[in-house]
């Protein structure tokens, strides 16, 4: 009977390995740095801090949190854009963090990232057309321009643009639109795994519905691997399978879809969706409110022990001391608090 | 497949390339076209000076030394009765040619060691900023005057050594702009896609950055002409019989009393083209502001 | 075009302000109409665009002149109509009868002036109080707004405050005259989900107990369904929908709002259950639609919707639509 880590694999590798992402002891760490020379580190921000997760082929796996827990800096260091202090990034088989940049550059093609804000992320000085076929040129996918030229077409089609358009710049574009063009420039290099970081925050209300529709309809099509970075609990409903919880740099849930929402463990995830009103009159009155104390801790200084501890209405004496780890509650359903410790059932594979 | 209907482009005035709508908007400003226009006329004066100059620059007339304005000479005679007219025209090709060569060499080495400086940061940066610092400390005239004598007199010379000290203003302005560049999302986007640095630096920075760079081109520009007609005046630059606006304005300088335009004349052409060069990088800079751009923002 | 329920307290009427552009002239609030009573939460819902920011800055003329300018109207606050008043009695008001939060809690506060100064400040021009009692007054209302440790907090800057402490600061500044009126305009979009719970519940609380009306400006139909008695939704400069936020949910009207609320994705939707979004673009303030400004997006059009503008029509039931199309039907 092995202890399963989050979402299923043994620590032993499989043959034919189901995840395709898999991250153990992550750890990204940013020096503050002061003094008179700027060179002593002050402080240190820690913004992801011990995150073990794997990441299924073909399944889109939410994470969610809010400002300062870490959600953007784990994606991007999934990418290696950002380079993590500590812990390993296995893609397919490789370890990331082991790879220079040049070693890199081929296995990024594999791996793309939509961004949040449609108006900084597409450069004001090149066409949308010459953007979404950048990622072809520099990874040598296309024989010709007039082969570029198709291919671009066909993207722009596929998120429902204009091919028309290929010559004209991101000014001209809504911010729907513009963000259409980052997600074809996302898969103008045939990629197998996208990390979305927020990509419908920065949209209008009704434009937002467009953008989640479309990345369904992709996942269908495309059969990608997505991880899906959002504050907003509703908008991941709809895409995720399963939903990580992340709290100041560790998860402190995670689960399928229907659990977490129906039946959620972690004070912070019941808190988190209490805070997230219904557009529903009757059910509004109906519903409970669990409203967080006191102010999100810097992560230039988690608490000790549990970091949600002074901040919990259920907090108890070890919850000050002792950091709880993510244990298994039922299957799939993760969770590191000490309310449920003991409980935790073991599963025989 | 989803069926998702294309979506319109939604734009009041759809401008096609930046650049033919930085060159509209900065001929909507009045002093700009204005400086536009002489920058024009001078060039075209320097180039067809031969065909447009009523004598030879090395021409003399010794019956009318130091003459006043007349029917024969419009702007009189200097002190070998050559045609000063002539000469301002012909001086206007070495004045011209040193202010621009001088600024676009600064410029062609400055910009991309501050495009690596600043990309790069780190050891490579911090050695960068501290070699121009060092280059810095010099008062400008006085490093380039020194230059210029220990390299000897001549136009090539001044030219370089002007831009010996002129390429730390470019690396420092365009290592300002990198910084801010560097951290916006599309360059960002554009490492998460795979693209190696030397493109981000010239395909995705540069691009971004060249408005201000290009500012301070114009206004260098102006000073580089200064910096001639100085160093030519002292006697460093240009070498007899050449003509050059600031050997003119020194030569002439003694006559003052006696052939008064034979200074002032230069010296005009010398405040004229800085001016200019200085409204055109006025406009520039009103053109770029972004604040003035709202209109062409489409809501979200 | 009253709104029934007795004397409203603030009374606005045909309120148009234009904005002037490079490209021409932006209609951004047109002949906006509505009536806000003591004690209730009025919600000014819609989109980026929709012009209920600039409705609310025109309220306490607050609107940028040039290159804004408010081209008619009629505010009546107390028997006075606040757009024919002059300077001196408008400030008066500001801060004392009406007060604003605003959106950006960063940018809001004067950095270079403590936390205390700022709070005390309103206090000082509009009750005359000084010293030691307007040193209480000011702990007492950081207290009110559960800012931690007020004492030593009173002398922070904004700075060493959180987003959502300064908010709660915003917040206490703005009841502290202890006002008739307070215009919330997205009080709380640059916050944190949870965090944005806190604020709210602490300003539904304030407003409850000092029985003051609130103007609540924002996009957020979930935060419109938990707090607002009632509700004007807003597209292109004008209210298209005005109702109880009862029926609004339990029954909408104007094709926009339907639409709206069913592309919003809600915790509580099936699983599986896909978003309907409202098909095209949020429309050009500077080439608005012919007719109704929807028309384009609507699934209910008709060829009368291309032609001409449809009035705000109020029914029995108090519920407002402005539609050609009775989407009952």
């Amino acid at each position: 009977m092995a202890m399963r880590s989050p979402a299923g694999s043994t620590s032993v590798a499989e043959p034919a390995d189901e995840n395709l992402i898999t991250l153990r002891g992550l750890a990204v760490h940013f020096p503050v740095r002061g003094g008179l020379l700027r060179r002593q580190p002050i402080g240190i921000v820690h913004a992801v801090d011990g995150v073990d997760l794997d990441v299924r082929r073909g399944e889109t796996l939410g994470l969610v949190g809010e400002s300062g827990c870490g959600k953007s800096t784990l994606g991007r260091a999934t990418l290696q854009l950002v380079r993590p202090t500590a812990g390993a990034v296995i893609f397919d088989g490789k370890d990331l963090t082991k790879l220079d940049d040049d070693e890199l550059r081929p296995l990024r093609r594999r791996m793309q990232m939509v961004f949040q804000d449609p108006f900084s992320s597409l450069n004001p000085r090149m066409t949308v057309g010459e953007t979404v076929a950048e990622p072809m040129l520099v990874h040598g996918l296309a024989a010709n321009a007039a082969e570029i030229r198709d291919k671009t077409a066909e993207l722009f089609k596929t998120v429902g643009l204009n091919p028309n358009m290929l010559d004209r710049f991101p000014h001209e574009f809504s911010g729907g639109q513009r963000q259409r063009i980052g997600i074809a420039r996302s898969l103008a290099a045939q990629p197998d795994f996208i990390v979305c970081d927020e990509p419908v925050s920065a949209l209008d209300v009704s434009i937002q519905a467009q953008i989640v529709n479309l990345f369904e309809a992709l996942r269908e099509k495309l059969g990608l691997t997505y991880v899906f970075i959002a504050h907003d609990l509703a908008v991941v409903r709809h895409l995720s399978d399963r939903i990580a919880v992340m709290y100041l740099g560790k998860i402190v849930e995670i689960a399928p879809k229907q659990r977490l929402y129906e039946s959620p463990l972690h004070p912070y995830t019941q808190a988190l969706l209490s805070a997230v009103p219904v557009p529903d009159r009757a059910i509004e009155r109906r519903r409970e409110r669990i409203v967080l104390q006191g102010e999100v801790p810097s992560p230039l200084n988690p608490p000790q022990g549990c970091r949600l501890h002074p901040r919990c209405a259920h907090v108890m004496g070890q919850c000050r001391t002792v950091e709880p780890v993510l244990q298994q509650q039922a299957d799939g359903h993760w969770v590191a608090c000490h309310l449920y410790e003991g409980q935790a059932r073991h599963f025989v594979p | 497949m989803t069926e998702l209907a294309p979506v319109a482009v939604v734009t009041a005035q759809a401008t096609r390339s930046p650049a033919l709508a930085l060159l509209r908007a900065v001929a909507r400003h009045r002093l700009a076209r204005v400086g536009l226009v002489i920058i024009a006329a001078l060039i075209l004066i320097a180039i067809f000076a031969p065909v447009l100059a009523p004598y030879s620059p090395t021409q003399q007339d010794l019956y009318r030394v130091l003459a006043a304005p007349s029917r024969l000479h419009l702007l009189g005679t200097d002190n070998l009765g050559r045609d000063v007219l002539t000469r301002l025209m012909y001086g206007a090709r070495v004045s011209l040619f040193v202010g621009i060569v001088s600024s676009l060499i600064s410029a062609v080495v400055g910009v991309p060691i501050g495009l690596i400086s600043g990309f790069r940061g780190g050891f490579v940066d911090s050695l960068i900023m501290r070699i121009t610092d060092a280059f810095l400390c010099f008062p400008p005239l006085v490093f380039i005057l020194a230059m210029s004598a220990a390299l000897g007199p001549g136009l090539q010379n001044v030219m370089l050594s002007f831009a010996l000290f002129g390429w730390t203003g470019f690396a420092r302005i365009t290592r300002g702009q990198v910084l801010q560049v560097r951290e916006l999302p599309f360059i960002e986007a554009a490492r998460s896609v795979g693209v190696p640095s030397s493109r981000i630096m010239f395909r995705h920075i540069l691009p971004n950055i060249a408005a201000p760079v290009l500012i301070a081109l114009t206004v260098t520009i102006g000073i580089a002409i200064l910096v001639e007609s100085g160093v030519s005046f002292l006697g460093l630059g240009v070498q007899p019989p050449t003509a050059s606006w600031g050997k003119e304005l020194r030569v002439g300088f003694t006559y003052l009393a006696v052939a008064p335009l034979f200074s002032i004349a230069p010296g005009i052409m010398i405040s004229l083209a800085i001016i200019s060069f200085n409204f055109v990088g006025d406009g520039l800079r009103d053109a770029l502001d972004p604040r003035l751009r709202g209109a062409n923002r489409v809501q979200r | 075009m009253a709104d029934g329920a007795g004397d409203a307290l603030l009374s606005v009427r045909d309120l148009t302000v234009e904005f002037a552009t490079e490209a021409g002239i932006v209609t951004a609030v047109d002949n906006v109409s509505f009536d806000l009573h003591a004690g209730e939460i009025l919600a000014l819902v819609g989109e980026s665009g929709c012009g209920k920011s600039a409705t609310a800055l025109a309220l306490l003329r607050l609107i940028a002149d040039p290159p804004g300018r408010i081209a008619h109207g009629e505010i009546r606050f107390r028997d006075q109509d606040l757009l024919i008043a002059d300077d001196t009695a408008v400030r008066d008001i500001r801060g004392n009868r009406i007060a604003m939060i605003f959106q950006e809690p960063m940018t809001s506060l004067n950095p270079v002036y403590t936390i205390g100064r700022q709070l005390g400040e309103p206090l000082q021009l509009h009750k005359h109080l000084s010293g030691d009692t307007l040193l209480a007054k000011c702990l007492a209302l950081l207290e009110s707004v559960n800012i931690p440790e007020p004492r030593r907090r009173i002398d922070s800057y904004p700075h060493q405050f959180s987003g959502g402490m300064r908010q709660r600061m915003m917040i206490a500044m703005g009841m502290s005259c202890d006002p008739d009126i307070v215009i919330a305009d997205e009080p709380t979009t640059a916050l944190d989900v949870t965090i944005q719970a806190q604020l709210l519940e602490l300003l539904q609380a304030q407003v409850t107990q000092h029985r003051t009306a609130l103007l609540l400006i924002t996009h957020n139909l979930g935060v419109v369904a938990r707090y607002a008695d009632r509700v004007n939704v807003m597209y292109a400069g004008r209210i298209v929908e005005s109702a109880s936020a009862d029926e609004i949910y339990r029954a909408p009207r104007h094709p926009y709002t339907i639409g709206l609320l069913k592309s919003v994705p809600r915790l509580d939707q099936p699983i599986g259950e896909k978003l309907l979004p409202i098909e095209g673009q949020p429309p050009n303030p500077l080439a608005l639609p012919s007719g109704c400004a929807f028309h384009p997006r609507c699934p209910f059009a008709i060829n009368r919707c291309r032609a001409e503008a449809p009035k705000l029509m109020r029914g029995a039931d108090g519920h407002a639509v402005a539609c050609w199309v009775d989407v009952r039907g």
